[in-house]
């Protein structure tokens, strides 16, 4: 069995910036073989790292039908992060994954799906969008909630208008607030004011939520009191990794590691977990 | 399982006949303790001992060990997977240390990923182990059934029956060391019978117990308790406790790079669930900033985490976090305060 | 190498408030290493090593010591001017050293006792050098480990945080397969003192005297208890616990 620790070199194909900390990178394995055996389904994660800094877990962020090319949205805030920020097209990361359970596309096949994201947290979710978009007749009616701290903080908008062409698909924009000077044509609050104008029900639908923990929580408040069952919200959850193969320990809340068990969870898993703010 | 004597002034020539094919690692003194060193006769072992401090873990994962080299040539980095030493035997370990390796297997080797320097070593290893005479004042492997006497997860078992050990093979690996060293005869009933009456009576001197059955509903309904800040205000979250564990495998990565930046190493160290940095996760956040909120998921991992994933408990009653911390928090007497009796 | 982009070597300067100077030496101590740092970095003003020394702007400049006179307060501001990275080198800089047992009592007490007439100088209480400006690396120790330094130094050249494991010093020296002190009823700072020393003291049967300052999450008041269990006094207590990092916040308070 090949040794889980070896990374594959990538090549840093395309830097586009999203936010003043987020950039997202395109990256394609050098090696013809690692590329065309390389899959991964929305939700799970891949450990990336410079030698001599280190490796960091990472969502997958692009289309999963993508043979070509994978990505990365990456936010500046350490060491591996701060290092990658500072590499060029034509750089080399290393790669190993992917990792994880993925978000539930096979549950949600025949149902509604709602997407609830807030920040950096849409970035796991865009594989999921891209997803409904190439195979749009297998899911019912799509909702998307998405809110961040400000316009300036907002992912992926220059894609938004492709999104919204997709057939029977919702997209709901709010920011907490909005800077001086800066254009917004949409709601001002936390993503969960979205939900007095969202039309998903509970029946008949999978929801899927990221963003960060105190985020979530109250998104969860608001779909339990919305008759939605804890089973059927998914949240994906994130914690620092060592090693990203159920090894090292650090990812751990309570019995789950979240590397392997997750990231995505249902929340009735989460809930009687200890160690965290969901 | 095959069963033969091993007489006492036979063991020198069997320690001899081991290190023909083998490094021998067993107890030996250090002082006022007894530690796992390799040895070259069979003077240097303390076979009359009740634990070491660091158990023999540390042959297996060793607490500093490079899992990828790597040299930077033009821009794109070489990376080298570095080889894992050759075979050794671990002589002499006591059936709590063997069921911690078999809690180890479970983690490191079952699953969808093995960790491919773990499980070399492990294959290069062959255990010898020595079930126990005496029991110890921290000891309470009688509470998970993983001692005094072992059962399985040893290539050989030795049990001292006062001149003479009883030698249990229990795999292949052994039997192939025992047949390579002809003048072991065989034992008598009366031989087995010595080692039940033995293990028996230390079995019985045993008197600190954790009653395992509801361990799990009992420890979940009391996640809450004031007992775990309690525990952590005497607590000095020092980690020694995560040290000494048998069945602690939490590691860090860190990479090194030379001083004229010209290669490097992916290193992982031992690491502890008990540190502060342990849990935390970019912009400062922590998701056990608590000292009880850590010693409490040190305890569960344990009691209740391991066995839910695994199927058997995370800890085998060796007693050495309670011996060594200094404190003596244990955790015998947090589950006695908790089920109230 | 792929992550030292720079064009020319990294200008480094090493700055000595009040301290021994101990910890300046480990840096030249640090044998092999060191020469190979040299090929990536160009150490411009070291006075205690150099005839010849620059002024800024640096890249790099390692302060050792602590401030203990308005003097000094105001040349450490300048030098946090001068740098892109400033690293607190030693106890004393990260802690205030030996020298903020003088915290305890009034300054101008301590000034009366000691000067026969009143000095040039303005004295202060002594504190990590953080107290006064921004540090982007901290080394502990008294002195700091040559390696250590080495890479903290590694580390900003790479333009990442350097780091280490969060070793307590009882950590090392179980792995040292040493006695403990504290179970032979012998007092020790160990448990609560930051490791990477490799517990030399313990191994050299000598108690860890805490030279290295607290580790994260020191629960001080419960070594002050045990302490006290083993015999020791109010006095023996703040001593031990002041003896280096008296500044530092989980030492302060202990045994009052």
């Amino acid at each position: 069995m090949a040794n889980p620790y070896v990374p594959h070199p990538a090549v840093i194909k395309e830097i586009k910036t999203e936010t003043r900390d987020t950039k997202t990178f395109r990256l394609e394995f050098l090696d013809e073989n690692v590329k065309k055996a390389y899959q991964f389904k929305p939700g799970q994660f891949n450990m990336v790292g410079v030698f001599g800094v280190g490796e960091a877990p990472f969502s997958i962020t692009s289309n999963p039908d993508e043979k070509e090319y994978f990505e990365h949205t990456i936010r500046a805030v350490g060491n591996v992060t701060n290092t990658i920020h500072k590499l060029k097209e034509g750089d080399i990361l290393w790669v190993r994954g992917p990792y994880g359970r993925p978000w539930p596309i096979e549950e949600a096949k025949g149902k509604n799906i709602l997407i609830v994201a807030g920040g950096l947290g849409l970035a796991p979710l865009r594989p999921v969008i891209y997803y409904i978009a190439n195979h749009r007749d297998e899911f019912g009616h799509v909702e998307v909630l998405y809110g961040a701290r400000t316009p300036l903080d907002m992912l992926y908008r220059s894609e938004m208008d492709e999104w919204r062409k997709i057939k029977d698909f919702t997209l709901r924009l709010t920011v907490d607030m909005v800077p001086e000077g800066v254009e917004w044509e949409h709601r001002v609050g936390v993503v969960t004011v979205l939900f007095e104008e969202m039309d998903s029900r509970p029946e008949n639908t999978v929801v899927m939520v990221c963003g960060p923990e105190i985020m979530m929580h109250f998104v969860v408040k608001g779909l339990v009191e919305r008759g939605f069952a804890k089973n059927q919200i998914y949240l994906s959850m994130e914690r620092r990794m060592h090693c990203g193969i159920g090894k090292c320990g650090h990812c751990q809340i309570g019995s789950k590691f979240v590397c392997r068990d997750g990231p995505v969870f249902t929340f009735e898993e989460v809930e009687p977990l200890p160690d965290k703010i969901v | 399982m095959e069963t033969l004597i091993l007489r006492k002034e036979q063991l020198p020539q069997f320690i001899e006949h081991l290190r023909r094919e083998y490094r021998v690692v067993g107890p030996v003194k250090k002082g006022n303790l007894v530690v796992f060193a390799e040895i070259s006769k069979a003077e240097d072992l303390q076979l009359d001992y009740v634990t070491t401090m660091i158990p023999p873990k540390k042959v297996l994962l060793p607490q500093r060990e490079t899992i990828l080299k790597f040299k930077f040539e033009n821009e794109t980095p070489k990376v080298e997977q570095p080889a894992v030493d050759g075979k050794i035997v671990l002589f002499g370990v006591h059936p709590c240390d063997i069921n911690a390796i078999k809690v180890l297997d479970k983690v490191l080797i079952e699953g969808e990923f093995k960790d491919p320097y773990y499980a070399q070593r492990r294959e290069n290893t062959v255990i010898i182990g020595l079930n126990c005479t005496k029991a110890g004042e921290y000891c309470f492997c009688t509470s998970f059934g993983t001692g005094p006497g072992a059962k399985d997860g040893f290539d050989i078992l030795l049990t001292d029956l006062g001149d003479r050990f009883l030698v249990e093979v229990g795999t292949d690996a052994g039997k192939k060391i025992v047949e390579g060293f002809k003048e072991l005869s065989k034992a008598e009933d009366a031989d087995i019978a010595k080692r039940d009456e033995i293990l028996k009576k230390v079995a019985e001197s045993i008197k600190r117990r954790i009653k395992t059955e509801n361990l799990e509903t009992l420890l979940l309904e009391k996640i809450n308790d004031k007992i775990w800040q309690e525990l952590a205000d005497e607590c000095l979250a020092c980690g020694v406790c995560t040290t000494v564990c048998p069945t602690c495998f939490c590691y860090g990565v860190i990479d090194r790079v030379s001083a004229d930046f010209k290669e490097g190493e992916r290193i992982r160290y031992w690491d502890s669930c008990m540190f502060l940095e342990f849990a935390a996760v970019a912009l400062g956040g922590n998701f056990r900033p608590g000292r009880d909120a850590r010693l409490k998921h040190r305890m569960y991992h344990k009691l209740v985490y391991i066995k839910q994933q695994h199927g058997v408990f995370g800890c085998v009653g060796c007693g050495r976090c309670v011996e060594f911390c200094v404190k003596h928090i244990d955790p015998v007497d947090a589950v006695t305060r908790l089920s109230g009796d | 190498m792929a992550q030292v982009k720079m064009k020319e070597k990294a200008k480094v300067a090493i700055f000595k408030l009040s301290s021994c100077g101990g910890c300046q030496l480990q840096l030249v101590d640090a044998g092999e290493d060191f020469l190979k740092l040299l090929d990536h970095i160009d150490i411009v003003y070291f006075p205690i090593a150099k005839s010849e020394n620059l002024d800024g702007p640096y890249d790099i400049v390692l302060v050792e010591g602590s401030a203990c006179s308005a003097e000094e307060i105001e040349h450490l501001r300048k030098i946090r001017a001068s740098t892109k990275y400033l690293v607190a080198l030693g106890t004393c800089a990260c802690f205030g050293g030996l020298q903020s047992i003088r915290n305890f009592e009034p300054t101008a007490k301590l000034v009366d006792m000691v000067y026969e007439k009143p000095p040039k100088s303005h004295p202060t209480k002594s504190f990590g050098i953080d107290e006064y400006v921004k540090v982007d690396a901290y080394v502990v120790g008294c002195p700091v480990e040559p390696s250590e330094v080495v890479e903290v130094i590694k580390s900003l050249l790479m333009g990442v945080k350097p780091r280490f494991p969060p070793y307590s010093v009882c950590v090392e020296c179980k792995l040292r397969e040493n006695e403990c002190f504290l179970l032979k009823g012998i007092p020790c700072m160990g448990p609560i003192t930051a490791g990477g020393c490799n517990a030399l003291c313990p191994s050299s049967n000598r108690p860890c005297e805490g030279c290295r300052g607290p580790t994260k999450d020191p629960n001080s008041k419960a070594l002050a208890k045990l302490l006290f269990e083993l015999g020791a006094t109010n006095e023996d207590v703040r001593r031990k616990f002041r003896k280096y990092a008296a500044a530092s916040m989980a030492f302060a308070g202990v045994g009052v």
